[in-house]
């Protein structure tokens, strides 16, 4: 597997920090690792392993956003590929002005509420804890048995995010991935409206609607 | 003030996002909510919960395989969808720009992983050309023989795996005569 | 909780939760392209007559080249459990040979065609975790065998075969 993992990692070449002649002071600055926009043109312009140096910046966050959303390991992995397949699919209309990350953002929401819409959850409220809990294996379920088929959820969770978790499963869709977008990916409410295809006043009010039910549902089980 | 606008402000006001015109705006409003200012506090509270255990990165299982699996997936969309007629990235010039390294690899995975590479496939067989086992256990080794004489088909012989216990494979109340039962079932059509 | 478990697959036996108001006409992902079977087979040095009833006996056929291969030296070859089901064109499959039982899963997700040979994502699942991932390309009628976990005295084998395959769209 270290051949894999030798291949995989396939680094954007570029000179090593600190091989710079002169060294010390008065030497050249040190090379910082290339941006966004910059990975961004060289994969527009044919460079896979600028895209795959992409992948290896992003895909933590696609993942955990994906993750939160679906709450399932291997689906979680498969829409993650699917994201970064549609991303190099559109790389072409991608504008470098506008900012990568929230564009990828927005492919990532597009891919998980496809996905929720082909599960057929979709809740214009709460969502039915029965099916969120239910962690049996569908044998021969053969369309998206993902939901309900958790063999890989055997992790160990401290209290405080079980609580957590908890009470952002029990969030709509739309005002847990408001959450998500804004507490913990840190967007800014533009970026919000743009990633959720909506106005700010809605991206407000579902922080807003997101955020008391939030509370309420802590405060309730504490 | 309208809701819609009250609930705007608060939002804003939560997160210190209010413009100087919005703080004037909002002040009256807040002198006659005074219990805003411990919810405030409350939320504050309970968003710094959140952040700390709801994490904004978390790498995907087996990551060198992620980005392994996706050149392969790319590869298959850049095959379905080449047109080079009207290819703005040159998709067609890029599969084979990149392909060239990832099938030497593959052959040299191949070998690794110890596949029979027999230069004459004989008819029938399978053809895992380029395919890849992967295993996310160290402890977990492979070997695929591409066509095993007597079975007439692939095999990949896997060791390392953990072993399986009665428990395991028990099903139901099965037992029969004290031992275990095994139900076999054949579903058939599934719809 | 098994009550609630049997009341999901009652449920879910329909396919489609909540009522299916997309339509494989809509969703092409749901397009059946094919038939996997997947089968448990136990290889023994032991008797296999006190396994118990549910046990079916392979081929004689089968038995005799199991014997003859790589997968070591067995006397005996049993099935423990076969289950076929349909390949759909976007989504994965679960397949648990053995009814109502999780210590071996099989899932397959068709990734490319050509010609007659269907590549499938094939992944291993062993006691709810992911030990294996493969993606061979597959032929009609052409079963792939995996020598898997020890059991007993002896080793479990899983098949995947190619059942059938839908001509491609043109």
């Amino acid at each position: 597997m270290n051949l894999f993992r030798q291949l995989a990692s396939n680094p954007v070449k570029g000179p090593v920090p600190g091989d710079a002649a002169g060294g010390g002071s008065g030497g050249r600055a040190t090379n910082s690792p290339p941006t966004d926009r910059e990975l961004v043109r060289r994969s527009q312009g044919g460079d896979y392993a600028a895209f795959d140096a992409l992948v290896t910046k992003h895909r933590g966050r696609v993942y955990a956003m994906i993750q939160n959303m679906v709450k399932n390991e291997a689906d979680s992995w498969d829409l993650a590929q699917e994201v970064f397949v549609k991303v190099w699919k559109a790389l072409p209309k991608f504008e470098s002005r506008a900012r990568f990350s929230t564009w990828m953002y927005r492919i990532t929401h597009n891919v998980v509420y496809d996905w929720m819409r082909k599960r057929k959850i979709e809740s214009a409220g709460e969502w039915d804890d029965n099916i969120l809990d239910e962690q049996a294996i569908a044998a021969g379920a053969v369309v998206t048995p993902s939901r309900s088929l958790r063999p890989d959820e055997a992790l160990t969770q401290g209290e405080l995010r079980e609580r957590i978790e908890s009470a952002l499963e029990k969030l709509s869709p739309e005002h847990r991935e408001a959450i998500l977008l804004r507490e913990v990916q840190g967007l800014e409410y533009k970026e919000i409206a743009e990633v959720m295809d909506c106005s700010i006043g809605t991206v407000m009010s579902r922080l807003f609607y997101a955020r008391k039910k939030l509370q309420s549902l802590l405060t309730k089980n504490s | 003030m309208n809701e819609q606008r009250k609930e705007e402000l608060l939002t804003r006001w939560l997160d210190d996002a209010l413009t100087d015109e919005e703080v004037r705006e909002f002040e009256p409003v807040l002198a006659e909510h005074p219990e805003w200012r411990a919810e405030r506090e409350s939320y504050r509270k309970l968003r710094s919960e959140l952040v700390a255990t709801i994490p904004a990165e978390v790498e995907p299982p087996y990551p060198d395989f992620f980005n392994v699996h996706l050149q392969r997936l790319v590869e298959n969309a850049s095959r379905r969808d080449r047109d080079p007629s009207r290819s703005t990235l040159g998709l067609g010039r890029l599969w084979t720009w990149w392909l060239a390294p990832a099938a030497a690899a593959a052959v040299v995975a191949a070998f690794i992983l110890g596949m029979n590479s027999a230069p004459m496939q004989p008819p029938g067989v399978v053809d895992a050309q380029g395919s890849e086992v992967y295993s996310p256990l160290s402890n977990v080794s492979t070997e695929v023989i591409q066509h095993d004489e007597a079975l007439g088909a692939t095999l990949i012989v896997v060791e390392g795996l953990d072993e399986l216990s009665d428990d395991d494979l028990v099903v139901g109340d099965g037992s029969l005569g004290g031992q275990h039962g095994y139900y076999v079932v054949t579903h058939g059509e599934v719809y | 909780m098994p009550q609630r478990r049997v009341l999901l697959l009652a449920l879910l036996s329909g396919v489609f939760l909540l009522g299916a108001e997309i339509s494989p006409a809509q969703d092409p992902g749901l397009d059946k392209i094919g038939k996997v079977r997947t089968e448990l087979i136990f290889a023994t040095n032991q008797g296999v007559a006190d396994l118990g009833a549910g046990v079916k006996p392979l081929s004689k056929a089968e038995q005799k080249r199991l014997r003859a291969s790589k997968i070591g030296a067995y006397s005996n070859f049993v099935k423990l459990g076969s289950v076929e089901q349909d390949v759909l064109a976007g989504y994965k499959s679960w397949a648990a040979p053995i009814a109502n039982n999780e210590a071996i899963l099989v899932t397959f997700q068709p990734q490319a065609r050509i010609n007659k040979k269907l590549r499938l994502d094939i992944e291993l699942w062993q006691k709810k975790k992911m030990v294996l991932r493969w993606d061979p390309f597959f032929e009609v009628g052409k079963k792939i065998y995996l020598k898997g976990p020890k059991w007993r005295d002896g080793n479990l084998i899983i098949t995947v075969e190619l059942v059938s395959l839908k001509e491609s769209k043109k």
